[in-house]
């Protein structure tokens, strides 16, 4: 089972803060989440600053190509180059997406909505099981943000994730930006969504901004966290505690200065509510 | 529609070349198994349901896309924009990305190249596309110590025919068709008058000293000399392929490839016989 650690707040490892990172090191956060993948080469510039990251705070790894619903079982190359990073980052969890991304072997490295359906989830929970198994540590799902809704769903998004969480045994890196474009997409309550998810099994939040493009909303990770991703995750710290957010900034991202401060505010939001 | 034969209808759609809403006639008329579309998707109207489905068919083509025009950004600044995004509408069709990171989707471009209509307007397009892609290749490959010229120091008179080098993993050799170095650096530098490269043989090693990436043209014998040392070959086995090109002059020669290769960081360790 899922057990939450109280790691407080961090931002994604972007390209464009390496420079800045092997300049003045890391200042303002707690800890950062990287991209598994983009380790998945084993030296360079990549690694030098992930190194110095790693050696200054806690490191956490987001994948974004497991596949966990795709139609093939989790290649094992892919698995095998997980666990080398696992090996040499040593990070305090491992996520990826409630998601698949491509067939027959071929990626769209994207994240493709499945159909709420219990064989989806049969598939999904056989995935997870085959990754925490070879990684031998219990992982975390995101929920993504979804375009389209299946005419084949047996059950709403909330009740697929979480019934996938309770017979897999992992936990939940809870986008709530994403629930929230996702709930403005298929017209359902981003607030209902958010309070049925058992508050143990919350393990991350992620935050981030999204652009309106007019019929229906698209997570961009662009620009500042949007008001209503902030009272979204108000409501879900007032209601569970502490849960180590990320604040992902990865169109047009700015100085790492500005999206420290963006994820400060998290800490301080949850700071108020506790005193509250 | 189980969930594989959903799967596989979707992704034929966000992957074809031409919006979705384009498609559908054609998918009607043929009895395609995406069409009609609601009846897997949930929307209004089959309208509805093509644009959702066209919001994957744009991220999966211009994700790729932006990582090609990182990839080959020279290549792109020769060719153009206009002429690049069809480049990758084909290249994608053909090579679609078969590795979970997509830092290996331009991998098949400079062959592909080879093939397109771009290679009559751009005779060196290809040899430039292979350049960019290898200095990539070095950008994030192994890191290992560098050996000094120091690690010489030890070396007798009979050690010296025994020694292997390791060069360093990140250490490529190159041989292209075209002479492209002078049109990558103007390319890199953004000058204004891009110089024609020769179609001549020429030879380049590529490297990383610390996080950056180099690259110099090598006549055949260094070429050949680095080709061995990369295999692992004795000193005293290169010293006599060398024979051939250099004659006499070998022993000099080889010593000053030696003190370059050090000096320039290509080195890893210098392995010398106990």
């Amino acid at each position: 089972m899922w057990q939450r650690q109280d790691l407080g707040h961090g931002i994604g490892l972007r390209l464009a803060h390496y420079q800045h990172i092997l300049e003045h090191g890391v200042s303002g956060v707690d800890w950062f989440e990287v991209i598994s993948e983009n380790f998945f080469e084993p030296g360079g510039r990549p690694w030098a600053v992930l190194d110095r990251v790693r050696a200054a705070v806690p490191v956490v790894m987001h994948g974004v190509s497991m596949g966990l619903g795709s139609p093939e079982p989790v290649p094992d190359p892919y698995l095998d180059s997980l666990c080398r990073v696992i090996e040499r980052v040593e990070p305090a969890w491992v996520s990826d997406h409630l998601c698949w991304g491509g067939v027959g072997g071929l990626y769209s490295h994207d994240l493709l909505p499945l159909p709420q359906t219990r064989e989806a989830v049969d598939h999904v929970v056989r995935q997870i099981d085959r990754v925490q198994e070879r990684t031998g540590r219990a992982m975390l799902i995101e929920n993504v943000s979804s375009y389209v809704a299946f005419a084949a769903s047996e059950m709403t998004e909330w009740e697929f994730l979480v019934e996938i969480v309770r017979r897999s045994g992992c936990g939940i890196l809870l986008d709530v930006n994403n629930v929230y474009v996702s709930a403005r997409n298929h017209g359902f309550s981003a607030e209902k969504y958010l309070d049925a998810i058992p508050a143990e099994c919350i393990g991350q939040i992620h935050l981030a901004g999204h652009t309106d493009r007019g019929s229906y909303l698209f997570d961009s990770h662009v620009g500042p966290v949007p008001d209503p991703v902030w009272q979204l995750y108000g409501r879900v710290v007032r209601r569970v505690g502490r849960v180590p957010s990320l604040v992902e900034w990865d169109e047009g991202t700015p100085e790492y200065e500005v999206v420290v401060a963006e994820s400060r505010k998290a800490a301080e939001l949850e700071r108020e509510l506790e005193a509250a | 529609m189980k969930l594989p034969e959903m799967q596989e209808c979707f992704w034929r759609l966000i992957t074809a070349p031409e919006p979705v809403a384009k498609m559908l006639p054609e998918l009607a008329a043929r009895g395609d198994s995406t069409s009609p579309l609601r009846a897997w998707i949930a929307a209004d109207s089959e309208a509805a349901a093509a644009l959702r489905l066209d919001v994957y068919a744009n991220m999966y083509f211009f994700r790729l896309l932006d990582v090609l025009r990182g990839d080959y950004s020279n290549t792109l600044k020769l060719v153009g924009d206009d002429a690049f995004h069809n480049l990758a509408t084909g290249y994608v069709l053909a090579h679609p990305s078969d590795n979970p990171s997509l830092r290996w989707i331009g991998l098949h471009l400079p062959e592909f190249l080879e093939q397109s209509e771009l290679r009559h307007r751009f005779p060196a397009v290809a040899s430039l596309a292979r350049l960019e892609w290898v200095r990539g290749e070095a950008f994030d490959a192994e890191d290992a110590p560098v050996a000094s010229a120091s690690s010489l120091a030890t070396a007798t008179p009979e050690s010296w025919s025994a020694m292997r080098l390791r060069m360093q993993p990140a250490l490529r050799l190159l041989e292209l068709d075209h002479r492209v170095l002078a049109m990558w650096l103007a390319l890199e530098r953004n000058e204004a008058e891009i110089p024609a490269a020769p179609a001549e043989v020429s030879r380049v090693v590529i490297w990383r000293r610390g996080f950056r990436v180099y690259h110099r043209a090598v006549g055949e014998p260094e070429y050949e000399c680095l080709r061995m040392a990369i295999s692992g070959a004795t000193f005293a086995a290169t010293c006599e392929a060398l024979w051939i090109h250099v004659g006499e002059e070998t022993p000099a020669v080889a010593v000053g490839y030696l003190r370059t290769w050090l000096d320039q960081e290509m080195v890893a360790s210098v392995n010398l016989p106990p």
